[in-house]
């Protein structure tokens, strides 16, 4: 039953993220999108993190999703959309050296999960909030600070960028 | 159980495929969501690794991850209003005024 669930996801996502590298519109893309982040959220749902999978749909798949989908409809798009399709060599290099890159990761990582040991048992409330939240606001309490700044200078940065005229 | 082998491998795949199209396509919003796809890619190998060995530090990661990445497409999706108010254009080849 898990593996059923497991091989829908995997294909929902695989297949989704290859809609989004071939789709002429970038509306369905941005859409193809969408489907594969919900696809990992579910994967991530599966490996007992269920407190991200929360995450990653709110924050991925909402927030992050809606504002391309702002901005893809908020750009004029009929004049750039058709996009001019030319592989030069430079394009023919780049495909050649992305399609090396992932066989040589499958690959590596081949090899190295037959090395790897069994699954470890997991205590029941792996992945809660509980649990996270433990370890964000000890171990990792300074991190969590400058994250809170980071964004704050993010916030700065875009209302600068695109936003008050003189 | 399933192994854990199988996600690690779909996030490779989501890596890859994250790869090809940043290297292959031209519309910078297109590369935008490449880059997406290769931080969930990641994300997902953390999480897989963390399931294995039984440790929160790899989901504490890719919570990190996702703030970054949000705070990353703000500011880069308005560098691109701003862009094609200017140039009226999408198309990396033809943002070339800081290339020379």
């Amino acid at each position: 039953m898990e593996n059923l669930f497991f091989y829908i996801a995997a294909i929902l996502a695989v297949a989704s993220a290859g809609s989004v590298i071939l789709q002429r519109k970038v509306m369905y893309s941005v859409l193809s999108l969408i489907v594969a982040l919900l696809a990992v959220a579910w994967m991530y749902a599966m490996l007992s993190a269920p407190f991200l999978a929360v995450v990653q749909v709110i924050l991925y798949a909402g927030a992050i999703m809606v504002l391309f989908l702002f901005v893809v409809m908020m750009l004029k798009y009929e004049k750039t959309e058709i996009q001019r399709f030319r592989p030069g060599l430079l394009w023919c290099m780049g495909l050649l050296v992305a399609v090396f890159f992932l066989m040589k990761l499958i690959y590596v990582i081949n090899r190295a999960s037959s090395l790897t040991p069994q699954v470890a048992t997991l205590p029941p409330d792996f992945g809660s909030i509980k649990s996270l939240g433990g370890v964000l606001y000890t171990q990792y309490l300074l991190p969590v600070e400058l994250t809170g700044i980071l964004l704050l200078v993010a916030v700065v940065g875009v209302a600068l960028l695109s936003g008050i005229k003189k | 159980m399933l192994a854990t082998d199988q996600y690690l491998m779909v996030g490779v795949v989501l890596f890859g495929i994250g790869v090809i199209g940043f290297l292959t396509r031209r519309n910078v919003i297109v590369l935008l969501m490449c880059i997406e796809l290769m931080i969930n890619g990641a994300g997902l190998a953390f999480v897989s690794f963390c399931r294995q060995t039984g440790s929160l530090e790899g989901q504490v990661f890719v919570l990190f991850a996702m703030v970054i990445a949000a705070v990353e497409i703000a500011v880069a999706l308005s560098i691109v209003l701003l862009v094609f108010r200017n140039r009226a254009t999408l198309d990396v080849d033809e943002m070339e005024v800081l290339k020379w």
